[in-house]
C-alpha cells in the first residue's frame, strides 16, 4: 500500500524530472528555505488518502513559485509555467511503486500570490489513486 | 397497466434513489469538511461555508468562500477531503 510519503516521492520525482523546475529547487512542504522567495522553487503537498474499494484516493498539490520583479508579478514566466505543467500532466500517468499500481492526473490548476513569501504560484493539484485490490 | 407506464415508473424510481444517494455523500462530504479541515479559524466563515449541489446526475462539494481555493493550494484541507469521501460513498453504493 502507498502511504502520504510514497505518493510524495512519486511526485517530487515526476517533478524534478519534468525540467520545469531546477531539481535542487524542489521541496517538501515544511522543508522549504526560510524567508521570502528568490529563486523559483517548486513545493509539494501530499493531503490524506482515502481508502475505497478499488482505489485509494489523494490529491497532491504541486506550487511553482516564481519571485516577485520589484512587487510585481513575472506574468510571462507564470504563464509558461502553467502551460507547460498542464501540458506535462494533463494525461494520466501510470506507474509502479513497491508492488502498488497508481496512476496520477491533473484535476485543477490556479494562480495564486503570496505576499508574504514575494512570490505568485502556479497552483497544480494532482488526483492521485493507488490500486487497493490485487 | 402499460409497459411504458411501468418503464417510466421504474426510471423515475432509480433516479430518485441516484439523487438520494447523491444528498447524502453530499451531506457526508459537508460534515466531513467542518469536522477536518486543517485550518486555523479567525472569523469561522471559511468553515461555515463548506456546501454541496445536486443536479440531475451531479455531485458538486465545495466552498464559497473567495478565498477556499487560495487556503486549498497552501496545502490545508479545505474542501477536497471531502469530495474524495463522496466518491467513495458513490463508489460503494454502485458496486
Amino acid at each position: 500500500m502507498m502511504g502520504t510519503k510514497d505518493i510524495e516521492e512519486v511526485v517530487i520525482r515526476a517533478v524534478a524530472d519534468s525540467g520545469l523546475i531546477p531539481p535542487d529547487s524542489v521541496f517538501v512542504a515544511g522543508d522549504c528555505p526560510a524567508g521570502k522567495v528568490t529563486e523559483e522553487r517548486a513545493v509539494v503537498t501530499v493531503k490524506e488518502v482515502s481508502r475505497g474499494p478499488i482505489f485509494n484516493r489523494g490529491f497532491a498539490e504541486v506550487n511553482l513559485c516564481v519571485p516577485d520583479r520589484e512587487g510585481r508579478a513575472d506574468h510571462g514566466r507564470l504563464q509558461e509555467l502553467e502551460t507547460s505543467a498542464v501540458t506535462l500532466f494533463g494525461d494520466d500517468a501510470v506507474g509502479e511503486h513497491g508492488g502498488t499500481v497508481y496512476r496520477y492526473g491533473l484535476h485543477s490548476h490556479s494562480l495564486h500570490a503570496d505576499a508574504d513569501l514575494g512570490c505568485r504560484y502556479v497552483n497544480i493539484r494532482l488526483l492521485f489513486e493507488t490500486l487497493n485490490v490485487r | 397497466m402499460r409497459i411504458d407506464t411501468e418503464l417510466e415508473a421504474f426510471f423515475k424510481k432509480g433516479e430518485e434513489e441516484v439523487k438520494a444517494a447523491m444528498e447524502e455523500a453530499g451531506r457526508a462530504a459537508v460534515e466531513h469538511n467542518v469536522e477536518h479541515g486543517d485550518y486555523r479559524d479567525r472569523t469561522g466563515n471559511l468553515r461555515r461555508s463548506n456546501t454541496y449541489e445536486v443536479s440531475r446526475d451531479t455531485l458538486r462539494v465545495g466552498n464559497t468562500a473567495p478565498y477556499a481555493s487560495d487556503v486549498e493550494a497552501r496545502g490545508r484541507m479545505v474542501a477536497s477531503g471531502g469530495a474524495l469521501l463522496a466518491q467513495k460513498m458513490l463508489e460503494e453504493k454502485c458496486r
